[in-house]
């Protein structure tokens, strides 16, 4: 009766598993992004910050912006210009639904964005152990893509 | 001037009782308590009737003063042994010394405890949930924050700094407690966050610790919605006595080579070390004291988690006559932390992480110097042998000083401030062996300033008085039947215009058909009024969090009822054990939130809920003691109402299991598991910002000890050394979103008493 009880308390507390890292091998992959630019830029009371952004869904409203725990954020985007090229290391694998740059209107950093300029092909992309990929994306600041986005 | 007016009652009220100064016509008894085996035993019960006790010191010694003349009856009791009565005939004004033994065998405690009534009551006759750790417990497992402790008791779960009993509580950042903390009756929680500061008691001059488990309104007020934990402080010593302990420990370092690239200290061992000072004796008849110091240094486990922690407590005794008396506590603490808030992921939990976003940049570290001062003085006046008043005033500030970069503190305005203070006047009146009646009023008020707290009208500063009154009857319908009733009346002046009220009743049953074997029925209703923080916190600097000035108080009715049953399952072994069904319904409840139209965290009322279930403890003792086992176990069944959903943050099953043994050559072996299942809801909202911060895990955590006593000089001195491994499983889990619990750590600790 000892012996069975030792057992199963051993094999009890054995299968205990705790937290972990949730990849045990290099997880990190590289989106490098073009983006290119048309149309007048807005001023700068409207123009409070732009950046890439990668979600790992697709945003409905203003507010999932903010759920930037499913996002990849680029650094802030150079203002006036033709072309811009970034590079964004450290991404954990997963799939990205929507990818696009980021437009924040208004004073509000957590609801005043909108997308600018989107990448649609493919559905979006995915993000493998170790891979690159690069995206080309157009922004139109006359002619802004639909938000929320139409799929 | 309102501030001022509970100390003018204070002051005036016991310039009065020292007025009267009555004759001293009262005699003394004091002895020692022996084992069957000849050995002192300290902690021991020994009582006159259910007001006038004592319990024996460190050397089994006791005394029991202003004793009338003619035949009297001592009772004395302890965990493991038979309870045993003695009747001598006492003589005026003289000193009755008298030695007794005690025998173990029998389970039933007699203990007295004083939470569940505000008046001595003997244990497994109370009426309500309650749960004690003694001051051996809490000398055994080097406990020297009160959250260490509380994680070995059946039903409390803890959530890093937030004490949830019975799943009243979920995860609210450590802010707006719904278990109240007492230190001999007087409440002590945070002004500025209505939050309890585990690190800032005196833990080496705790007698024990009561835990009143459900709702307490109807005789501490609100705050009391979830619990109570009342931490009762040791009597004076008779004789001199020191105690001495030091302790050196490491935080393993963790398997995972991922969790380590980021940070080097992750590499080594941590250390953590600390020496706690005590010393208590009377001095005279009129006067006796005790003074606590303590200090640690933990280096932390995480990479912004150092702490540097250093306080001073103590308690004075004043007997003016036989009549009155006067006890004061007071102290300060002060410490030094780096605070983590929340990881970096979970790939990296070590570090902690940021909030990168439109070019705002929240931290999820954090240093601050904080200071705790509190002052809490208790006067008692007997007009009659059965009537006695207490007054309990109280003064508790706080201090938060951010640090910047550079070691040095910021500036004034970037300081939080928090003071709290009141008084209350209670009496106690005993008419008759069976009844007994307290009533009292009690003020309270806040004020907190600090820049977190700045709202539209651009004011830091806050307050919110509080008033009470309370009256609480218990009555013995028979020699088997006890039946308890309170009321209390609770006013929180909430703004210029608004006050919050509330009528707080509760009525208790408890009926024993022998010395073993007792049911006990409860309802009572329970409210909490938001605190200062929950209401006014406005920030970005580590989450967006936005005020809610339309915040209301939230409420709960509880019932329970439960049995308690002491038996003798052989020569050697008895058993206690005690089952009870709680079924708790809360209103307007509150918890923070992620309010899209704000795109902030706020506090708001969110739901009903729900939340009943069964805990059973079972308290095997054997061999008289020589060998101790603890079993208990609770189930949760909550449900958010209004969402149709299980409740955050809550475990549905909670064991916790110890052991103390006696091994040969006079070692001790301790062993304690505990396990909380992974909550079946998290709040999503919080991962929307920190990256795996939904990420739960069951809770398995093992802590084992061994140690050993030694007699010196003849027995007037003790030393003993302990060795310990906290977490021996090296298992890795949250109590709260985002932050890695204390992993596997080892502790040696010497101490020495004389």
């Amino acid at each position: 009766m000892k012996r069975i009880l030792t057992f199963c308390i051993a094999a009890f507390l054995i299968s205990c598993e705790g937290l972990a890292p949730l990849d045990d091998v290099d997880p990190e992959g590289i989106i490098a992004v073009t983006i290119t630019y048309e149309g007048d830029w807005p001023s700068s009371n409207e123009l409070f910050d732009l950046r890439f952004l990668a979600f790992r869904f697709i945003p409905q409203n203003e507010s999932d912006f903010t759920r930037i725990t499913e996002m990849v954020v680029s650094d802030r985007l150079q203002y006036n210009v033709d072309e811009q090229t970034i590079v964004i290391r450290n991404i954990r694998n997963g799939t990205f639904f929507y990818n696009a740059i980021g437009w924040q209107f208004g004073p509000d950093i957590f609801s005043n964005w909108r997308p600018a300029g989107e990448y649609r092909e493919n559905d979006g992309i995915a993000v493998l152990r170790g891979d690159s990929i690069h995206l080309d994306i157009h922004v139109d600041f006359d002619n802004l893509p639909a938000f929320p986005p139409e799929f | 001037m309102r501030w001022m007016l509970p100390f003018i009652i204070f002051l005036v009220t016991a310039s009065l009782a020292f007025a009267e100064n009555p004759i001293d016509e009262s005699s003394t008894v004091s002895g020692i308590v022996l084992s069957s085996e000849g050995f002192p035993l300290p902690g021991v019960h020994v009582y006159l009737d259910r007001e006038r006790g004592t319990a024996t010191n460190a050397d089994g010694w006791f005394r029991l003063q202003n004793v009338s003349s003619g035949q009297i009856t001592i009772n004395f009791s302890m965990v493991g042994y038979e309870r045993l009565s003695k009747t001598i005939n006492v003589r005026l004004e003289t000193v009755h010394e008298i030695s007794v033994t005690l025998e173990p065998i029998t389970y039933s405690s007699g203990e007295i405890l004083v939470t569940a009534g505000r008046r001595a009551q003997v244990a497994g006759r109370v009426p309500v949930s309650l749960a004690t750790v003694s001051a051996q417990e809490i000398e055994r497992r080097n406990i020297i924050s009160l959250d260490q402790s509380l994680r070995y008791v059946a039903g409390v779960q803890m959530a890093e700094n937030q004490v949830n009993i019975r799943g009243s509580t979920g995860f609210s950042y450590g802010v707006g407690s719904r278990v109240l903390l007492l230190i001999d009756g007087v409440p002590v929680v945070g002004p500025d966050q209505n939050d309890i500061k585990f690190d800032a008691l005196p833990m080496a001059q705790v007698e024990r610790i009561e835990i009143v488990k459900g709702p307490g309104s109807a005789l501490y007020g609100g705050g009391a919605l979830g619990g109570v934990i009342n931490l009762i402080t040791k009597d004076f010593a008779e004789t001199p006595t020191t105690t001495v302990r030091g302790f050196v420990g490491a935080y393993e370092p963790p398997p995972y080579e991922m969790w380590k690239r980021t940070w080097a200290g992750a590499d080594n061992f941590r250390p953590y070390q600390g020496l706690v000072v005590s010393h208590s004796q009377k001095v005279g008849d009129k006067f006796g004291f005790w003074i606590h110091g303590m200090y640690k240094d933990d280096l932390g486990y995480l990479e912004n988690s150092a702490t540097e922690n250093a306080q001073v407590f103590a308690k004075l005794g004043f007997r003016f006559s036989d009549k009155s008396d006067l006890s004061i506590f007071g102290g300060f603490r002060i410490s030094q932390n780096r605070q983590f808030l929340y990881w970096n992921g979970l790939n990296d939990p070590l570090r902690a992480g940021r909030i990168d976003f439109g070019g705002s940049v929240a931290r999820g570290g954090n240093y601050v110097q904080s200071e705790h001062y509190s002052l809490l003085p208790q006067y008692r006046h007997f007009i009659t042998d059965d009537l006695f008043f207490t007054i309990r005033g109280r003064a508790y500030s706080i201090a938060v000083r951010p640090i910047d970069s550079q070691g040095n503190l910021r500036p004034r305005d970037q300081h939080t401030v928090g003071f709290r203070y009141g008084s209350e006047f209670q009496t106690t009146w005993v008419p008759t062996s069976q009844t007994s009646v307290i009533a009292g009023i009690s003020y309270d008020d806040i004020f907190a300033n600090s820049e977190f707290f700045i709202g539209q009208d651009s004011t830091m500063l806050r307050n919110q008085p509080e008033y009470a009154v309370f009256m609480h009857v218990d009555h013995d319908l028979s020699r088997k039947i006890t039946v308890s009733g309170g009321l209390r009346y609770d006013a929180y002046q909430i703004d210029d215009q608004d006050v919050a009220s509330r009528v707080s009743p509760k009525i208790n049953l408890a009926y024993s058909f022998n010395e073993a074997l007792t049911v006990r029925a409860a309802y009572g209703l329970g409210f909490r009024v938001p605190g200062v923080a929950e209401r006014f916190v406005n920030n970005r600097d580590f989450l967006p969090l936005e005020s809610n000035l339309d915040l209301r108080p939230e409420t709960s009715v509880g019932y329970e009822i439960g049995s308690n049953y002491a038996v003798r399952l052989s020569q050697n072994v008895s058993l206690d054990t005690d089952i009870a069904l709680f079924w708790n319904e809360y209103n307007n409840l509150v918890e923070p939130r992620f309010v899209p139209s704000l795109a902030a965290f706020q506090f708001i009322n969110l739901t009903e809920a729900r939340i009943r279930g069964v805990e059973t403890t079972l308290r095997f003792l054997i061999d008289g003691g020589r060998h101790r086992i603890n079993l208990g176990y609770t189930f949760l069944d909550h449900r958010d109402l209004t969402e149709d959903a299980p409740l955050v943050f809550r475990s549905n099953h909670q064991f916790v299991s110890g052991a103390e043994l006696s091994l040969p050559f006079g070692f001790q072996f301790g062993i304690d598991y505990r396990f909380f299942s992974k909550p079946e809801r998290v709040d999503s909202d919080f991962s929307r910002f920190v990256v795996d911060a939904d990420q739960f895990v069951a809770v398995h955590v093992v802590d084992a000890r061994i140690s050993r006593n030694f007699s010196l000089a003849s027995g007037k001195a003790d030393l003993l050394f302990t060795a310990y491994v906290n977490n021996a499983l090296q298992y890795y889990y949250t109590e709260r979103p985002a932050y890695l619990a204390e992993p596997r750590n080892f502790a040696f600790s010497a101490q020495i008493r004389f």
